[in-house]
């Protein structure tokens, strides 16, 4: 599906446009997507930057790139930025159109970078990218991955762990990143358990999970905040402890308390690792150093403006900004540790 | 649309075509497709597929035995005649029903439905898999023009074509690729 | 909460707000037109133009649009068997089949004033429902999802075959098509040939096109004046009595249950996320023609054929945002583009919203109502004139009908197999509808097959088997098995009360049915269709 931003070409039924145009200044609230100049590039001005998203909207793919748009026009200095929808193939259609496209520094996307490191791991079918060569431009938010319970289950991680029961553990599809972190932590922890993925989404999963059905969701942090006082996460799948959530435990904290070998708590972070990839932007291999280098400023100056950092907030995301260096490194030494899923990831079904 | 020897004299003709036939075969044929390359899916992924390809295989085949077997016609085809019937019956109430609301309706008169020479059906799909085919040679924003040239110059006249040829030249440029922003295909060739 | 309507109101009040209304409205309604550019193409085309406003004129601009689709959506489903959106399909079946019988105006006239008055019980059901959205989040498992496709594909099913075979292998054909794609169950694609484009499967928009619109351009061109149009010519100008836009709203009016019923039906299908909304309309349809004293009738064109479907295009709207506002589960394609504007304007879905934003929440009701009032005010001022457009020569249309297909399917989906496949579902369904298929079974088949086979998998492996005994599903399962058998049950009282010729029998019974035209108001749906078949026996 090509949907698109068109910020500045707006001649469709130009009269009814004007007149929206005309009602949105007289009303004048928030002016940040107006403002032009302040570019740094002069490659850049003049230009229109295309941003595919690899799914439709409604998703943190989508609200990203959309709070984010008038923010990067702003620092990059381009004339307009297209938002163009590209969903299909779980994003791996949007994804490798992104990859596959001229590196001139015009064309970017977001991805889920975590599955892309799966899905190269995998070599799964239609997976035409590679996580080492593209050329990542930034993170914008610190969303980690978690697995929740009900509260009105008041099931804890120990409790899972401990449990004498199968776990029905409720995931999005067979091979997706979250479906693929549950099973990894399950097997680490020798927790009991039966993955039970047959949803064409994340909001699909919450709904069912919200229901009553199913033991845990594996699910993002933003997804979870939305529906608090019914769900609590229970492990952080990250690095670190989430700063929302200061007294949950990381899926490495647990493991330590819990003794597990010296293997298991390296696979866990290796997974951290690759789950903290998150909503990651990128442009396809090859671009010129100087374009890259003004891609990536524009978006750390736009992940600095307190402007987009309140509406980022406002809209229930979690802004987190992470270079595209970073990501780059992290991205390779995530693909390294392929070596350590191979045993966690085998399930009975 | 030939008339297939049949036994039962009731079966009039125009239901017993070759045409039917054919498709009768695809689809058996198409089934059984189905059914073979659900078969190299996991247990689970094939079995929804599985089931419901068997239940639609069982009923091809079903209906593709109908034709050479005498009594089993009306079961498999249907009886074309209740369809008609149906058609007039239906005519009849609805014209009942706007004589209560209205005072009279020529309902009745209305000729029954004709379809036309057989051959038009094929020639339609060859306007539309030639224009498809252009699509994708040229891309939307030549092949569109080209086709209302081509379609209404060889049916009508050249004035309707040009003028229908650039109205739809407009949508397809102004309207989607410019006004409304999106990007339409562009053909194999460009 | 009073306070909380009362801001809502003002902000729609605001001069802004009515003007972004009004906008909206028109340009769905226009845009809503082009068969494709319905569901979410046009709303993800006006989420630039929202970042500058504040949340309700927003969300009016967005709204109005959304209402303004589904109301033009029918419009070219009943002038070309052309679905603006695909769950307008379901408006072809008695829509097309009144203008080939010569009266677009007052099919076009039901449309309009059914689609109003349903969509304003939804929206009076939805305000009775915002405050108790809290506790839906429970209502729907897997089991209900399951049964109320199955339902669905019962109620749809029996349509329209010439033969049992017949309608087994459209369904079946339609089940099969659905599961195309990546099957989330096993990780597999499946049936897509290594065609990463098919990964999603094939898009809905692509199947309603090609059965219906593509398909009835074949056999239009094989009949060079449309039937109706050559046969009384008087009639399209609308001036004939009975088939005045008049007339179509007096159609409404004489079904006032029947309205309502389906209402209230879209409103609560719209609230079930994922199956509801696409099979709202499907189901409104198949209740109807089930529980009329007249079930054969439907498919000729007939009022109740289009009220059903009608009443429910906005009310499963309105049902709709709830799941979306209370969850941050869209209920169906638009509504997932409205999260994304919902971010755009800094709110978050969920139960928050109601504590946060609650003005807004009502405000979005109001909208829906009001837009679709404004449609159906513009579609009856221009319903006469449309209803010429049905008179255009079919060899004139056809070009211009596969043109905005094949465009509006590529604008949908941005895949070109996917236009190629538009074709061949036309040839597919040209076919069908020649040898006596039934095209709708094949659709509904489609729409939900994978629905079917995901639940199934849920229910088997989260609730078992014991959460059919649910009391919901319970329900939906009686009502399954009842739709199942009674057109065998009303065979046993016919063969039992009058051994004499069948057919002879329903017509009979079609005359009663349409004497006493205003019918007679009950409670239950299961009540109604044993009264009607008691009554056809009593013959």
């Amino acid at each position: 599906m090509q949907r698109r931003l068109a910020r500045r070409r707006a001649w469709w039924t130009a009269a009814a446009l004007t007149l929206t145009a005309g009602l949105a200044a007289a009303c004048g609230t928030g002016n940040a997507g107006t403002a032009s100049g302040g570019g740094s590039s002069s490659f850049y001005s003049g230009q229109t930057l295309t941003l595919v998203v690899p799914y439709g909207p409604g998703g943190g793919y989508d609200q990203w790139p959309r709070i984010m748009a008038p923010y990067l026009q702003k620092y990059l200095g381009v004339d307009e930025i297209k938002i163009e929808n590209v969903p299909g193939g779980g994003g791996l259609v949007g994804t490798n159109q992104v990859y596959a496209a001229k590196p001139d520094g015009l064309t970017i996307g977001d991805t889920n970078a975590g599955g892309d490191v799966f899905d190269q791991m995998d070599q799964a079918d239609g997976y035409q990218a590679d996580v080492t060569k593209m050329d990542w431009i930034g993170r914008p938010d610190n969303d980690p991955h978690v697995i929740a319970t009900r509260d009105a289950d008041h099931r804890t991680f120990n409790g899972i762990v401990n449990s004498n029961q199968q776990i029905k553990a409720l995931a999005t599809g067979k091979g997706s990143s979250d479906y693929n972190s549950a099973v990894i932590i399950y097997n680490a922890f020798r927790v009991p358990f039966q993955m039970v993925a047959a949803f064409s989404g994340s909001s699909d999963e919450k709904a069912a999970f919200l229901s009553g059905e199913g033991a845990t969701a594996s699910l993002s942090a933003s997804d979870i905040a939305a529906i608090t006082g019914k769900a609590s996460p229970v492990v952080v799948v990250s690095k670190e402890r989430f700063s929302k959530l200061p007294n949950t435990p990381t899926v490495i904290d647990e493991a330590k308390q819990h003794n597990l070998s010296a293997d298991k708590i390296k696979a866990l972070s290796a997974l951290s690792d690759v789950m903290d990839l998150g909503h990651a932007f990128f442009a396809p291999p090859g671009v010129p150093a100087d374009r890259l280098q003004a891609l990536r400023t524009a978006f750390q100056k736009a992940m600095q403006d307190p402007k987009l950092l309140d509406a980022a907030q406002k809209a229930g995301l979690y802004p987190g900004f992470e270079s595209g260096q970073d990501l780059a490194q992290a991205a390779k030494d995530a693909l390294s540790q392929k070596a350590l899923f191979v045993d966690l990831l085998k399930t009975s079904a | 649309m030939s008339d297939a020897p049949t036994t039962d004299p009731t079966n009039a003709r125009a239901t017993r075509s070759k045409g039917e036939l054919v498709f009768d075969i695809v689809i058996v044929l198409a089934i059984g497709g189905y059914l073979l390359v659900a078969q190299s899916y996991p247990p689970i992924g094939r079995q929804i597929p599985t089931v419901v390809g068997i239940v639609a295989l069982v009923a091809a085949v079903v209906q593709l035995i109908g034709w050479f077997v005498p009594g089993m016609w009306k079961f498999s085809h249907g009886d074309p005649a209740a369809d008609s019937r149906r058609g007039s019956s239906a005519q009849r109430a609805t014209s009942e029903a706007t004589r209560q609301t209205s005072v009279t309706s020529e309902e009745e008169t209305a000729a029954p439905e004709v379809d036309g020479k057989p051959i038009d059906v094929p020639i339609a799909m060859a306007w539309a898999g030639g224009f498809l085919g252009a699509i994708l040679l040229v891309g939307y924003v030549i092949a569109v023009p080209l086709f209302f040239l081509v379609y209404f110059g060889v049916r009508r006249s050249w004035v309707l074509a040009v003028v229908s040829a650039v109205v739809m030249g407009v949508v397809t440029s102004v309207l989607f690729e410019q006004a409304l922003d999106i990007p339409l295909y562009g053909g194999i060739l460009f | 909460m009073w306070q909380n309507l009362i801001d809502g109101l003002t902000s729609l009040g605001a001069p802004q707000a009515i003007l972004l209304l009004i906008v909206g409205t028109m340009l769905g309604t226009v845009v809503g037109a082009i068969p494709g550019l319905g569901g979410a193409v046009l709303l993800t085309l006006l989420l630039p133009f929202i970042y500058n406003m504040s949340i309700v004129p927003a969300l009016a601009l967005l709204l109005g649009a959304h209402t303004g689709i589904y109301f033009s959506g029918s419009i070219t489903a009943i002038l070309f068997n052309t679905p603006g959106a695909p769950e307008s399909a379901a408006t072809t079946f008695d829509g097309y089949a009144m203008t080939e019988k010569g009266q677009p105006a007052r099919a076009l006239g039901i449309s309009a004033t059914a689609t109003t008055i349903g969509g304003w019980i939804g929206v009076i059901l939805l305000m009775v429902l915002i405050p108790f959205m809290d506790k839906l989040t429970t209502l729907f498992h897997p089991s209900e999802f399951l049964a109320l496709a199955v339902l669905a594909i019962v109620l749809i099913g029996q349509m329209r075959a010439r033969s049992v075979t017949k309608g087994l292998i459209s369904g079946g054909l339609g089940l099969m098509v659905s599961f195309v794609g990546y099957d989330p169950i096993t990780g597999v694609q499946r049936f897509t040939g290594g065609i990463i484009s098919l990964y999603n499967g094939f898009d809905v928009t692509t199947v309603a096109l090609g059965l219906f619109a593509f398909a009835e351009m074949f056999r239009l061109f094989a009949k060079p004046s449309r039937a109706a149009a050559g046969a009384s010519n008087v009639k399209l100008r609308g001036g004939q009595e009975g088939a005045r836009v008049r007339d179509g709203i007096r159609d409404v009016a004489s079904h006032k249950w029947l309205t309502f019923r389906s209402a209230v039906l879209g409103t609560v299908l719209g609230i079930i996320p994922g199956v509801g909304g696409v099979a709202a309309n499907f189901v409104s349809y198949g209740q109807a023609s089930k529980i009329s004293r007249h079930p054969e009738l439907f498919g000729t064109g007939i009022p109740e054929g289009i009220i059903a479907p009608e009443s429910s295009s906005i009310s499963k709207e309105a049902g709709n945002l709830l799941p979306t506002v209370a969850l941050g589960v869209p209920g169906g394609v638009g509504m997932a583009v409205l999260m994304s504007g919902f971010s755009i304007l800094g709110m978050v879905p969920g139960p928050q919203m109601l504590t946060q934003h609650q003005d807004a929440v009502w405000a979005m009701a109001i909208v829906i109502g009001i837009a679709s009032l404004l449609a159906s005010l513009m579609g009856l001022g221009m319903a006469p004139g449309l209803a010429r457009l049905a008179r255009v020569p079919s060899r004139t249309l056809v070009p211009f009908v596969l043109t905005l297909g094949f465009l509006g399917v590529y604008a949908a989906t941005g895949e070109i197999s996917q236009t190629i496949a538009v074709f061949a579902f036309g040839v597919a369904g040209w076919a069908m509808v020649r040898f006596g298929y039934s095209v709708p079974a094949a659709m509904i088949g489609f729409l939900l097959g994978k629905v079917v086979e995901d639940n199934l998998y849920l229910v088997r492996n989260l609730q078992g088997w014991a959460s059919l005994e649910r009391p919901l599903t319970a329900l939906m399962v009686v009502i399954i098995l009842l739709s199942l058998f009674s057109p065998l049950l009303k065979k046993i009282r016919f063969r039992a009360r009058r051994p004499a010729d069948g057919a002879d029998a329903t017509a009979v019974d079609q005359a009663a049915a349409t004497t006493d035209s205003a019918p007679p108001v009950s409670t239950l749906a299961g009540d109604r269709s044993a009264s009607g078949s008691e009554k056809g026996s009593l013959r």
